[in-house]
């Protein structure tokens, strides 16, 4: 018994990196046989299969899975029912309030943010050959922010971050956009001083209720 | 009778179809490269952003497999942009912020192994830790994450390798696995 287990720790460090492999499914064709009839007759191999399976369960297991939140596939109507919950708060928080971000928070600012990509990926035309985005379609995010700010006008935190993400996607499309340069850098300009004077208001909000 | 289903357009860029499900996995890894939450959203926020306009500039991302491997590159990239720009290397989180869970698993010993797996997987060489986050937080095949590290297939295979060798010898020797008899 002895002899055989020394014999073979001789060469079982040939079957280890095989044995992390399969649990990977990433074996090629000829392996899969070699590393079977080795475990069958390895003793110390199929313990080293399954506490390479338990280390890859405890790293799935303590693998954060709700770093954030599930999300449906980008529907206009997602950014309002985001962002009409009141008790949202923001993982933008004005740099006043003191108090330590719970996870149940950071999430709420994940959904948020995740509805401003949304909007963006909406208006994603479906061919290449499409012509060219236009304006109109790039600032029609604007347009569900007014809405928006009917709703929730009293939620500042949650509208100045959904217009910061808003603004820095509306940016980024402006610098790829077709046409008038002049025009497209005006526009740009403009989008830039408005990014400006939200972080300043981020800053420097206005006064909540203390 | 057209249903008021179509009223709205249906995504059909790649890009937007997979978003869902590829934003938690993209979170989970940029979230160990970042160590909190909010940079880890801006992060995959903005490789998504970044990838969508390839995409509109008419570099199609012809299949998904080719998505996976540019978005987790992007998302590395940008990650480590960002902890430059801050003058810090990778950042883990060594507290658990996980939710409690409701079911009968005992919290406090799973906040344990978290941090003595966080702890030893600082430990590991960056390379072979990177692997191994990108194959278990990534879920990335080798050849994706071969890609993200710009190495070979089989490079990752080793390294992958030495990092389960190594966690397995500390957990036993904690007395978190059996050792073998
Ligand atoms: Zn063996």
């Amino acid at each position: 018994m002895n002899y055989k287990n020394e014999k073979q720790d001789n060469h079982c460090f040939q079957f280890e990196p095989l044995i992390s492999a399969a649990i990977d499914g990433e074996l090629e064709p000829g392996e899969v046989n070699l590393l079977e009839s080795h475990l069958d007759d390895c003793e110390r191999c199929r313990h080293q299969y399954r506490q390479f399976e338990e280390v890859n369960d405890m790293l799935v297991a303590t693998e954060r899975q709700n770093v954030c939140p599930p999300v449906r596939l980008p529907e206009p109507v997602l950014l309002d029912k985001t962002l009409s919950k009141t008790q949202i708060q923001t993982s933008f928080r004005s740099p006043r309030s003191s108090a330590a971000p719970s996870a149940r928070t950071l999430l709420a600012g994940g959904a948020l943010a995740a509805a401003g990509l949304a909007a963006v990926l909406l208006t994603t035309p479906p061919e290449p050959t499409t012509p060219p985005v236009e304006i109109g379609d790039v600032v029609s995010p604007f347009h569900r922010l007014a809405v928006l700010n009917d709703q929730s006008h009293k939620d500042q935190d949650s509208l100045t971050a959904a217009m910061r993400m808003e603004l820095r996607t509306l940016l980024l499309e402006t610098r790829s956009l077709d046409g008038d340069e002049n025009e497209l850098q005006q526009l740009y300009d403009k989008l830039e001083s408005l990014q400006r004077r939200l972080g300043e208001l981020e800053r420097n909000p206005v006064s909540h209720s203390e | 009778m057209t249903s008021s289903a179509q009223v709205y357009p249906r995504p059909t860029s790649i890009i937007a179809a997979l978003f869902p499900e590829y934003r938690q996995r993209a979170c989970r890894y940029a979230y160990w490269m970042l160590g909190n939450d909010c940079d880890a959203e801006e992060v995959v926020q903005e490789a998504f952003v970044r990838l969508t306009q390839r995409e509109r500039k008419g570099d199609l991302l012809e299949c998904e497999s080719r998505f996976a491997g540019l978005l987790f590159t992007t998302v590395r990239n940008l990650s480590i942009d960002l902890l430059r720009k801050r003058g810090r290397r990778r950042q883990v989180p060594l507290s658990s912020v996980n939710e409690p869970t409701t079911s009968d698993i005992d919290q406090s010993r799973v906040d344990q192994l978290q941090q003595t797996i966080n702890r030893l997987i600082e430990e590991l060489p960056d390379n072979h830790a990177e692997a191994l986050k990108l194959k278990t937080s990534g879920d990335l095949t080798y050849e994706q994450i071969a890609e993200v590290l710009d190495c070979t297939k089989a490079q990752v295979r080793t390294w992958i390798f030495r990092a389960r060798q190594q966690l397995a010898k500390k957990l036993a020797e904690q007395g978190w696995l059996d050792p073998y008899e």
